[in-house]
């Protein structure tokens, strides 16, 4: 099997991105069915990956499309941190988000980004214009060397977030009002553990497409043995290592097997695969589930 | 002996409720804190469990509320033993003996336990982290006579080691030896008001 190192590297990067993205994702809420899919966040990215599209459309961009996408994600995310940060008394109950008013506010997201996405497809068919459906697909195959540098700053970021929070999480795994209780700044935890989910995501996204349920599959694996589900520290820190390899591997696989000359994309693959995983895990453990 | 007064007809708002109080905590001293129902003495722990820099600047705070631990994973006592590490503030005598009487499901993944198990490990992680100043809503619900008595023993110790301890209890005949001021929550006209002895129009 021939392997592509820079690839491997990246989804490396990515897998552990999304894995991550999910944990923050589920501790923050308290709720193992949310995932960057069930809370908006794919909706978002996939909003600013749309909303590249059409400015190329309209513009010649200066920079290749996912650079432009990962511009402007950044952007969003900035903005959002500031709205978070101006507007968090009204998302606050106690102390803590509101985690109700999140969902629910993410689920709508995501259907306001359905609609917008069903009008522009749409457009593009009354218009006979080809729609962009590989972003659906998400694949490492239009990879590039550069794109280790934006992912490599925010694994730097990434480790300094989780070397100064992860006690934190921790606490806050137990429950918000135990954790205020520690003294702990909660809605500051939350807040910023949702903006990195989503940043992490969305960079993901913007580079390589959406990967359906990664962020919510990966997690219940982890979890699932022992060693990790007793020990949140354990899943936030070598969750993403692991799941990163598995990734990484199917993401090779895929890279070395073409079916009717083109390459599986590893977003469908590792969907596939882990669906059926997190089926087999849920009729195992009746009880837990 | 450690005095606090945090509030001196002080006035604060809570949930959209103007709110005048008047306290003064003494350490060694259980403070019961009685009103209807619905007039806010949750509310006004966890008020001071979000402002407690504010309001206890130097001072370790310990919150054992009536909200069950619901972690998302299969952690245990145990388990979570080594993470409560860095919040240790120093563990009291009384620990020993709640894991005796804990023993049989310190094991056990926190969210599979009782309501009684669940407040029986609140209260054990409570007495192991230690702290100046305990807040403590409905300590003795769903607990059976024999951890009852090991919370009315657990707040004997809290006293003798000149803690501050301020209780919400519904039932608190079982530990009304214990208690040495009342602070009364009244709603009036103008908002609630917080002050000791008996209640207003009494």
């Amino acid at each position: 099997m021939e392997i592509e190192w820079a690839r491997f590297c990246l989804a490396l990067l990515a897998g552990a991105f999304l894995t991550l993205a999910g944990s923050l994702g589920q501790l923050v809420t308290n709720n193992s069915l949310a995932s960057p899919s069930t809370l908006g966040m794919d909706g978002m990215a996939v909003l600013v990956v749309i909303v590249t599209q059409l400015l190329a459309l309209v513009f010649p961009l200066p920079f290749a499309h996912e650079h432009v996408s990962f511009g402007i994600l950044s952007l969003v995310f900035v903005l959002s941190t500031l709205f978070l940060y101006y507007k968090r008394s009204s998302l606050m109950v106690r102390g803590g988000v509101n985690i109700q008013k999140f969902i629910l506010f993410g689920l709508a997201f995501n259907l306001l980004v359905g609609a917008i996405f069903s009008v522009i497809q749409f457009m593009f068919m009354a218009l006979n214009f080809e729609f962009p459906s590989a972003l659906w697909f998400g694949s490492l195959k239009q990879y590039e060397l550069g794109y280790l540098i934006p992912f490599l700053a925010i694994f730097f970021v990434v480790v300094m977030y989780l070397k100064v929070n992860v006690s934190k999480l921790e606490m806050l795994n137990l429950g918000g009002d135990f954790a205020k209780g520690l003294g702990i700044n909660v809605g500051g935890v939350q807040l910023s553990s949702l903006t990195l989910s989503f940043f992490l995501n969305g960079v993901v996204i913007s580079y390589f497409g959406v990967f359906s349920f990664l962020g919510l599959v990966f997690p219940h694996t982890i979890r699932s043995f022992k060693v990790f589900k007793t020990n949140m520290k354990r899943e936030l820190i070598w969750g993403p290592i692991i799941c990163a390899f598995i990734f990484a591997v199917v993401d090779q696989f895929c890279y070395n097997n073409v079916v009717y000359g083109a390459e599986l994309p590893v977003g469908m693959a590792s969907s596939v695969l882990g669906s059926f995983f997190l089926i087999f895990l849920v009729l195992r453990s009746k009880v837990s589930y | 002996m450690r005095k606090i007064e945090i509030f001196e007809e002080d006035q604060f708002v809570i949930n959209k409720l103007l709110v005048t109080a008047s306290l003064e905590l003494v350490s060694g001293k259980l403070y019961h804190f009685a009103g209807e129902n619905g007039v806010g003495k949750s509310t006004f722990f966890n008020f001071l469990k979000t402002h407690q820099h504010k309001y206890f600047p130097k001072l370790h705070c310990q919150f054992i509320d009536q909200l069950r631990f619901n972690p998302l994973n299969e952690i245990s006592f145990l388990d979570l033993k080594r993470s409560l590490i860095p919040y240790q503030h120093s563990a009291l005598k009384i620990y020993e003996k709640g894991l005796e009487l804990t023993k049989n499901y310190q094991s056990t993944p926190i969210k599979n336990l009782s309501g009684g198990q669940n407040q029986m490990i609140k209260i054990l992680v409570s007495s192991f982290l230690g702290g100046d100043i305990f807040f403590l809503d409905e300590p003795l619900q769903y607990l059976d006579k024999e951890n009852k008595y090991f919370v009315k023993e657990f707040i004997s110790e809290l006293k003798h080691e000149h803690k501050i301890v301020c209780l919400i209890e519904h039932n608190h005949e079982f530990l009304q030896e214990l208690i040495d001021e009342n602070y009364f929550m009244q709603k009036e006209v103008e908002g609630i008001k917080i002050a000791k002895g008996k209640p207003y129009g009494n």
